[in-house]
């Protein structure tokens, strides 16, 4: 039921955001100051970066550690491709300089000129030739993705992680060696490569937008979904029919041009290629943004990124001198909070106590420390002064570790944003899973009293069952959450651990049985066999079901009124 | 009356009348966390002793606005593009050419004024005419080193060690290794990557070439590896290091290896005459006031001080804070008589013309007791 989704309405809802968020940009980029502008186009270009990597890292699953090494290519190639008369001269000059008179002849400009495009060739058409460049740096760095992803075919996790690494610093250090120097003109690399790109609002912001578009639409395409299976279980995937060599290769080389883009944008914005500007430490920013922001999620990687690159830009505040008694302050109130935080957790999660002693302990603490720095500044123990150096990568440390114990799956999970999500709207048609549940219930050869409760109330064909919300309409009984509600009293589990979002917000719970019993047993054709059939017992059901408590406490219930 | 009294106030603010008092703000971007943070924090030392020194210009107070950059190119850039937002006169900073590059591009579209306390690289003073620095380039450094090897020491073969990663460390050797063999000396030249620990592969390289000196381009970190390693493998021959292992890094690191590391680097008052000599004395002793604990008192210090007093001057000889007449006056700079020597932009790129370059000794341990100390040798000027 394609129509009833409202494709017209999201559309516009993101055209508009696409429009308010260019007249932010364009704003900031007129009067919001050189630091806001420079964050901002740091944002993009690492966002650009780290969504190429969760192809790999989240979408794939392949943990991936030389990322810094495609951008290095891509960074490179771009920057020779580009670079102006003026630092080719300089290069050239250089006693040190290592290019030879055929590299540093490599350049779009010159290519243009040959071709006769005359036109192409003027200051302002440097757009063109920066676009031509960048995207020549993305092949170049496809290729090396080629490279390393056909090696990657026989390997899996750690090892895997081990080889790619081992690429991204092979890649970075033979770029100094004298066999690259005449490409790279070794330790030495360019100065004085065009900033005009790598700081515009526009062409960063448009190129992530590209990006994301792209992903997101691969995440979801068969393709994609092949990728999501290989994450999964490789041997399953590979028995289902999924070519794992084509996919993982593939994976590797979209990842790698657009990391390729990006590394081109990054030497724009620092308008210089070095050695120094492609360090592991690159990569293993891009793992904590997808890391924080939900591996596998490609919205939640662009939270991700932004915790990061907001966190050390605008982190500066911290490292200046502040009297002691501010610090403990602030570490009271820190501790005060993760002792609220704690309680609040074990509330939500409804875990008993939930004044737990070790958060008593944790507030406690805070309070007394921030109470005390507020009321004697003056004490002794507060004389002098603190300050110190790397205190955001600190800040940035705990914050790391508050969102991994909290939410390990990340700021996003798995999941991306959508409107449907911002709007808290509720599917109309039911999902595959409740259509196969659906289909179980009300199929006589697998479930005689559900079909036959089935038919005896309607005679609509089987398998059309309504949806979950909508539970009264349903011809099977166990579906309405209120009426089953009274039976339910004498469970062993409370109830109260299962409605945390109400009635229909979980068919799975609610419906009395899983299709996986089903599929587990795999008896489609034997009427007699039925796993939850009153002579079974409601025991061996529960049995089967042994990690999942709350399926086996629904399933009791259900049983009672058949 | 109140309105009136508010009328005027901000007519004087408008003719800058009520301006006196106002802060000049010049930025800092230095290497304060990171890997060069022991040489950033010499660096800051330095301008921080300088600052006490000369705490107003033209009757109005100085402000530092410090800013790290955590040795990141992008760190770099953020301070550049907050000193920009800050609208400060200049900016003192930073070290290492990969950092001014990062910074300097920026800042020049900008129009700020920026001295690099120690990028030696040529490229760095090529970007534009606001960027300037405070160190003399490599070649200089590099050729010095040579004909001490050559000429004092009589050595005939060298062994280079260089970071092949890192422009400064493989500038460095090159020209050490040219005017080596210039001078009809032969070199081998090997080398490693920065965060090398284990140098047992170079030094086996090393072991076929009987060489009678040992050049070190490199920095503290992996110098402090090195060195012990060296003399474990028997090579005993008398080491040659740059301004890089003018860190007590290297002493600390490395221990016992040091001793008798001959290194080159920014001259102090012992090797400077007269006037300098006197002025860097006062210099010292006001360091050691300001900062009794600072484990390092060398050629970054020194650096960071001059970088601070040149544009502290060219504000006064401009008597404004305006960007291009402070650019002007640093642009005809002329015999500034700095701790470090005299300072000279006037005719230059930005390097400054004349500076003194000296040889320090390492003692491990230190002569009182101390667990090291470092022995100030010559010097020798840019245009001897």
């Amino acid at each position: 039921m394609p129509g009833e989704r409202p494709i017209t309405r999201n559309a516009l809802l993101t055209l508009g955001v696409v429009a308010v968020v260019a007249l932010l940009l364009a704003w900031v980029q007129g009067a919001g100051g050189a630091k806001l502008n420079d964050t901002l186009a740091l944002f993009a270009i690492w966002g650009i970066a780290a969504l190429s990597l969760n192809l790999i890292n989240g979408t794939t699953g392949i943990l991936s550690l030389g990322h810094h090494g495609f951008m290095l290519i891509g960074g490179y190639v771009t920057a020779l491709l580009i670079l102006p008369d003026s630092a080719r001269q300089q290069i050239s000059s250089s006693a040190r300089s290592a290019m030879t008179p055929f590299t540093l002849g490599l350049s779009v400009e010159s290519w243009f000129a040959a071709l006769g495009l005359e036109a192409l060739t003027t200051p302002g058409t440097l757009w063109v030739r920066f676009v031509v460049a960048l995207f020549i740096g993305g092949l170049v760095a496809m290729l090396f993705g080629l490279i390393v992803g056909i090696p990657s075919l026989r390997l899996k996790g750690d090892y895997l992680a081990i080889v790619t690494f081992g690429f991204g610093e092979i890649i970075r250090l033979t770029a100094s060696t004298s066999l690259f120097a005449p490409f790279t003109n070794g330790a030495l690399g360019y100065a004085g490569v065009p900033s005009d790109f790598g700081k515009s609002l526009g062409w960063t912001f448009a190129l992530l937008g590209i990006t994301l578009f792209v992903l997101t639409k691969l995440k979801f395409s068969s393709h994609g979904r092949a990728l999501q299976a290989i994450r999964e279980d490789e041997i399953a995937a590979e028995a289902m029919g999924v070519s794992l060599a084509r996919h993982k290769v593939m994976a590797f080389t979209i990842s790698a041009f657009f990391a390729g883009i990006a590394g081109g944008l990054w030497v724009s914005y620092l308008s210089a290629a070095r050695l120094d500007f492609f360090l592991f430490f690159l990569t293993f920013f891009f793992l904590v943004a997808i890391s924080v922001g939900g591996t596998g999620s490609y919205t939640g990687v662009l939270m991700g990124t932004a915790v990061v690159v907001f966190v050390q830009q605008y982190g500066d505040p911290l490292e200046r001198t502040y009297p002691l008694e501010t610090w403990f302050a602030i570490l009271g109130a820190l501790v005060l909070a993760a002792g609220l935080g704690g309680a609040a957790f074990r509330r939500r999660k409804r875990l008993r106590p939930v004044w737990h002693p070790l958060t008593i302990l944790l507030a406690g603490i805070g309070a007394v420390v921030l109470a005390v720095a507020l009321l004697f500044p003056d004490a002794a123990a507060f004389d002098g002064t603190f300050q110190a150096f790397g205190m955001r990568r600190i800040l940035l440390a705990v914050l790391l570790i508050t969102i991994m114990a909290l939410r390990p799956e990340g700021i996003m999970s798995r999941a991306e944003f959508s409107w449907a999500w911002l709007l808290r709207e509720r599917r109309a048609e039911p999902s595959d899973d409740e259509r196969a549940q659906d289909a179980w219930l009300t199929n006589p050869d697998l479930n005689r009293a559900g079909a036959a409760a089935a038919d005896g109330a309607a005679g609509s064909a089987a398998g059309s069952a309504a949806d979950g919300a909508a539970g009264a309409a349903d011809p099977v009984e166990p579906y309405d959450y209120a009426s089953d509600h009274p039976s339910a009293q004498g469970d062993p589990l409370p109830r109260a651990l299962l409605d945390d979002d109400g009635p229909g917000a979980h068919p799975l719970l609610e419906r009395g049985t899983k299709p996986r019993d089903v599929q587990r047993h795999g008896v489609a054709g034997d009427p007699d066999f039925h796993p939850d059939a009153p002579d079974d017992g409601a025991s061996g059901d529960a049995d089967d079901d042994g990690g999942d408590a709350g399926g086996g406490a629904t399933d009791d219930g259900d049983e009672g009124r058949t | 009356m109140k309105k009136m009294l508010a009328l005027l106030v901000t007519l004087g603010a408008l003719l800058g009348v009520s301006t006196a008092q106002e802060p000049v703000t010049i930025g800092v971007n230095l290497e304060l966390s990171g890997r060069f943070a022991t040489i950033g924090t010499s660096t800051l030392q330095g301008i921080e002793t300088a600052l006490e020194e000369r705490a107003t210009v033209d009757g109005r107070p100085i402000e530092l606005s410090i800013c790290d950059n955590q040795t990141t190119p992008e760190g770099s850039i953020n301070c550049a593009a907050r000193f920009v937002d800050e609208g400060v006169v200049g900016v003192l900073g930073s070290i290492s050419t990969t950092m001014s590059i990062a910074a300097a591009n920026p800042l020049q579209e900008a129009g700020v004024i920026m001295i690099s306390t120690s990028s030696t690289n040529p490229a760095t003073t090529q970007i534009g005419d606001h960027i300037f620095r405070m160190a003399y380039t490599d070649d200089f450094q590099g050729k010095v080193a040579a004909r001490h090897a050559v000429n004092e020491l009589g050595a005939e073969r060298a062994i280079v060690f260089r970071q092949q990663d890192d422009d400064y460390s493989f500038g460095l050797a090159g020209f050490f290794a040219d005017e080596f063999e210039a001078l009809g000396g032969e070199t081998i030249t090997l080398d490693f990557v920065a965060n090398t620990v284990d140098f047992s592969a170079q030094i086996n390289d090393a072991r076929g070439f009987d060489a009678d000196v040992i050049y070190y381009s490199g920095f503290c970190a992996e110098g402090a590896s090195l060195m012990p390693q060296l003399r474990q493998q028997g090579f005993d021959q008398q080491i040659l290091g740059a301004d890089a292992s003018d860190d007590s890094q290297c002493p600390t690191g490395g221990g016992e290896a040091f001793d008798g590391y001959l290194l080159t680097g920014f001259g102090g008052p012992e090797v400077l005459s007269g006037d300098a000599a006197a002025r860097a004395e006062d210099f010292a002793s006001l360091f050691d006031v300001v900062f009794p604990d600072a484990p390092d008192f060398n050629g970054f210090t020194l650096a960071g001080a001059d970088s601070f007093n040149v544009l502290v001057q060219a504000i006064d000889d401009a008597d404004s804070t305006d960007g291009d007449a402070v650019l002007e006056a640093l642009q005809n700079l002329e015999g500034y008589p700095g701790v470090s020597g005299e300072i000279t932009y006037a005719g230059t790129d930005g390097t400054p013309a004349d500076r003194t370059i000296a040889f320090f000794q390492y003692a491990v341990p230190g002569e009182d007791g101390s667990e090291w100390s470092k022995a100030s040798l010559f010097g020798v000027g840019t245009g001897e």
